[in-house]
């Protein structure tokens, strides 16, 4: 496969409290707005848990908006430890779908799976992703 | 001196045949000079054979994967273990392409190579 352009790496980064993680019955907090034409594709980041370590929740995720989203990360709260860079792919963070493009139309949020998170104070996102049209 | 560049990305899932052949990655382009700043790669399978996967342009190994580094379905960042960097960050020869290869014997039983690399553009005179 040869790749024909030079795709920019964007960068999503930020401090969700618990409950915006926890909001919308668990999908979660909007992180990247969902854009008609546009097909968003992660190609790394990390998370990081602030103030203490996640409990509570099975997993942290970060999903596609919209109905029956695809997981592309999710973080067991086992691999959130407070103030530690979790890296997507490392240890209890699967990358699944890193590298796999989101549906088109959609965007991104970050959620969690299960139970609500607790004990953390907030935790920090850094995504990169690709946009095509 | 710091310089503030766009960060550019090429992923790709490929073939084990078409690791072995040598894959363009990123084509060349005149007057052009890249930058390899970051790499990560995942095999699904095991990469038994192969000696490494090597990230070049044809003269500079930018990151080295060994076959022990690439274990079945695990992120590997270079910089890890069994992966060498040592010109990572180094600028490649200008016209030249970035390949994704295989040094010493084939792929062995890995289904599919997944590789990402993160690098710049570099504007250089004709």
């Amino acid at each position: 496969m040869a790749t024909t352009t030079h795709p920019k790496v964007h960068c999503a980064s930020g401090s969700l409290t618990l409950a915006e993680v926890n909001s919308n019955s668990g999908l979660g907090f909007i992180i990247v707005p969902p854009h008609g034409d546009r097909t968003i594709t992660i190609v790394d980041g990390w998370l990081r848990a602030a103030g203490h370590n996640a409990a509570g929740a099975t997993a942290i995720i970060i999903a596609e908006t919209g109905a029956t989203p695809t997981t592309v990360v999710s973080a067991t709260v086992g691999g959130l430890d407070s103030s530690i860079i979790g890296r997507f792919g490392a240890t209890n963070i699967t990358a699944t779908n890193v590298g796999t493009a989101d549906t088109k139309g959609r965007g991104l949020q970050l959620g969690r799976t299960n139970s609500n998170v607790t004990t953390s104070h907030s935790i920090d996102y850094c995504i990169y992703y690709t946009v095509t049209v | 001196m710091s310089e503030y560049k766009s960060l550019r990305v090429a992923y790709g899932n490929s073939d084990p045949d078409d690791i072995d052949d040598g894959v363009i990655a990123i084509p060349a382009a005149v007057d052009r000079q890249y930058n390899v700043v970051d790499v990560w790669m995942r095999a699904t399978g095991s990469m038994d054979t192969a000696t490494s996967v090597d990230v070049t342009d044809g003269t500079t190994i930018f990151a080295s994967f060994t076959d022990t580094a690439l274990t079945n379905a695990a992120v590997v960042r270079i910089g890890a273990s069994n992966t060498t960097a040592t010109n990572l960050g180094t600028e490649a020869a200008t016209n030249t392409a970035i390949t994704v290869g295989t040094v010493g014997s084939d792929i062995g039983t890995t289904t599919a190579l997944e590789w990402c690399i993160f690098y710049t553009i570099t504007s250089v005179a004709g």
